[in-house]
């Protein structure tokens, strides 16, 4: 047993000093690039909040004009210039879907069923 | 000596490293806190936000009111060499004159607003002059209305600095305004954004208001009373639409009109549909219908003779327009007789006709959520004349809104409960989540279900052959209402003979309501009549309205059933 120490400890502790001095460096190189990528991150976080925010001014220009474009009396003077009117009471027909009738599915008499319209 | 010179190198190196420390423990430790603060004032800045104003969404949550990102103009004078050159590159982009726009920039003061709330393209061409630093811009919010004037006196407006004016604006202003708040974000050495989260303390955007208005509807409703108030070259109309059985307003709308982006005309502004009164004339007779029938003073069987054409009340003549005979009690209503009216509330007594008058909610605010509404007026039977019963009887002498008369016809046409009537439906915050919901409040029942099926089949007749209001018939469905013709006060106290208020309310279909509507139209000129300047823009917007609703025609006259048999 004694022999065995004698052969293994000494060239363990030639190893175990650059491997410390490794170490300790690679973990400082470590924690600078991990701060450089934050600070890059935070930057790129800025960038895309400030996009994010203009992007959401021009949706809300662009949502706002939309409802002006399609406002009851623009649209309304745009049928009359295409020579559209209103329907008369008379004219207008409503559409319902008589679900008394059955409709045959794969051999199945199915009741109703959604209006296809 | 070389072991001297050793030990003196320890100790300029051991102080050295003494030195140090203490620095540091001075920074660290006994300066820690001002020099964090320092740091974290570099680097973090706090940024106030302003603001933001609710909107405003129609039943549907389409826009009816909200805000746009604008930018204002300021000069700063301190920093103007020649005004007068910098005026003369600002005049066309300003609404000053270059005068004044030269004194202002004058002025020893280092901030003058030069132009508020700019357009874009202003602003673009104005960056463009590269005036900077003697102008700047700074960023503001502008209310906006998309649909334009559409339902104007509802929605009201806002003053420059975004606090409401007018109408919903100015009664929700508080719910609506919004707070600032302060939002931090990094900052690098040379003042670029660091983002840290996006550490919000909140939203700064009001809450928003869902009204029980339909923007289709309030479409419909403005064009026609436009139109009448166009054809008859009345001075103003009013209409109202509204769902019996629940109190919602589904439209209102007063004419002449005006613009909420630029409210020019004060005296435009008013919702006249709450806060102005009228004599309702006829349309009144159906309060004292429903009187007389609930109290059963009188059966619609019952005969009056109106063949003298006048009546003596209180030493005062009341007389028909038109010589009946002996007509029924439901004739007396159908042909909107003056005499027969009188007698029926002679039968009723003025205290039981005043106790039905309040009951229907005249007199008092019917506790809608518009601004500016008032009470109308209505005196207390102990300060009645010996006329005063006849004049109550058809219309005179009792002054109301008209929210008021059609929220009393909504109690006729539901079986008898008034309803509070009202027009915001949900308050919700920024994230669309709701804040307060506003659902049908009954405040009485004033009638019983028999005496409102009663009464309703007797206004049927009104529209229909031999009424006064035929024109308010509406294709496919019935139609139950009253006609109203008043004259107008003069300013000597005497009733006019040449200014008129023409007015008709009513219901549809009446056998099963889905809208009450009323049109009230202001000194019509070339004709006075309520079946014939009022009657027809109410058949025009209940046909409308029916078909944006789809209600079927009755008997299901234009249903097309379809299926998809395979």
């Amino acid at each position: 047993m004694p022999k065995v120490r004698k052969t293994v400890i000494p060239s363990m502790r030639i190893l175990l000093k650059p491997l410390a001095v490794m170490l300790l460096c690679s973990g400082v190189l470590s924690l600078i690039w991990i701060r450089t990528r934050v600070m890059e991150i935070r930057y790129e976080i800025g960038e895309l909040e400030k996009s994010r925010t203009e992007l959401l001014t021009e949706q809300k220009r662009l949502i706002s004009h939309k409802n002006r474009l399609s406002s009851p009396a623009r649209i309304a003077m745009r049928a009359s210039r295409l020579g559209l009117t209103l329907p008369d009471r008379s004219n207008v027909y409503m559409v319902r879907y008589d679900t008394r009738v059955v409709r045959v599915k794969n051999g199945k008499r199915i009741p109703g069923g959604s209006p296809k319209l | 000596m070389n072991k001297r010179r050793v030990t003196f190198l320890f100790i300029i190196v051991l102080l050295g490293f003494l030195s140090v420390t203490i620095r540091l423990v001075d920074l660290m430790v006994l300066e820690h806190e001002r020099l964090a603060e320092r740091a974290h004032n570099q680097h973090v800045k706090m940024e106030s936000i302003k603001p933001r104003r609710g909107a405003i969404y129609d039943n549907r949550m389409r826009e009816l009111a909200v805000n746009r990102k604008v930018e204002s103009l300021y000069g700063v004078p301190r920093e103007i060499g020649d005004p007068a050159l910098v005026a003369r590159k600002l005049s066309p982009y300003v609404r000053m004159s270059d005068r004044t726009l030269v004194k202002r920039l004058s002025l020893d003061k280092s901030f003058v607003w030069l132009e508020r709330k700019l357009e874009d393209s202003a602003v673009q061409r104005i960056k463009r002059l590269n005036l900077s630093p003697q102008v700047g811009f700074v960023p503001e919010t502008r209310r906006t209305y998309p649909k334009g004037s559409l339902g104007a006196h509802v929605i009201g407006f806002v003053n420059m600095d975004n606090k409401g004016s007018e109408g919903l604006e100015l009664k929700y202003d508080e719910i609506l305004r919004g707070r600032s708040r302060q939002r931090q974000h990094g900052m690098d050495a040379h003042g670029r954004a660091l983002s840290n989260g996006g550490l919000y303390s909140g939203s700064t955007m009001g809450d928003s208001l869902v009204l029980t208005l339909d923007e289709d509807l309030q479409y419909i409703v403005e064009k026609e009373l436009f139109n009448a108030v166009k054809k008859w070259k009345a001075s103003s109309a009013v209409s109202i639409l509204m769902e019996p059985d629940t109190g919602r307003i589904l439209a209102m709308a007063v004419s002449p009109t005006f613009s909420p982006e630029r409210p020019d005309k004060p005296e435009h502004w008013r919702n006249r549909a709450v806060t102005d009164v009228y004599e309702p004339g006829s349309t009144f007779k159906s309060i004292l219908a429903a009187a007389a029938l609930e109290e059963s003073v009188a059966r619609p069987s019952d005969r009056f003779d109106c063949s003298k054409g006048y009546i003596e009340v209180g030493g005062r003549k009341i007389r028909d327009d038109h010589r009946h005979k002996v007509l029924s009690f439901a004739e007396v209503i159908q042909k909107s007789s003056n005499v027969g009216a009188v007698k029926i509330a002679q039968r009723l007594g003025k205290n039981r006709f005043y106790g039905y008058i309040r009951s229907f909610g005249f007199g008092a605010k019917t506790g809608s959520d518009l601004p500016g509404e008032v009470r109308g007026l209505l005196r207390a039977p102990e300060r009645w004349s010996g006329s005063s019963i006849g004049a109550l009887a058809v219309g005179y002498e009792v002054a109301v809104t008209p929210l008021q008369l059609l929220n009393a016809y909504c109690a006729i046409a539901n079986g008898g409960v008034l309803m509070r009537p009202y027009i915001v439906s949900e308050i919700i915050d920024a994230d669309g989540r709701t804040v307060r919901s506003f659902s049908p409040k009954p405040i009485r029942r004033v009638i019983s279900k028999k005496t409102s099926a009663i009464l309703t089949g007797i206004l049927e007749k009104v529209v229909q052959e031999g009424g006064t209001a035929v024109r308010a018939s509406v294709l496919g469905n019935p139609v139950a209402g009253k006609t109203g013709t008043a004259r107008k006060l003069n300013s000597n106290g005497r009733y006019s003979r040449t200014r008129y208020v023409s007015s008709f309310v009513g219901f549809v279909p009446s056998d099963k309501p889905r809208l009450a509507i009323i049109v009230v139209v202001d000194e019509p000129k070339g004709a006075i009549y309520g079946g014939e300047v009022a009657a027809p823009v109410f058949r025009n917007i209940a046909e409308h309205a029916l078909i944006y609703l789809n209600v079927p025609r009755e008997n299901n006259g234009n249903i097309l059933l379809v299926s998809d048999e395979r």
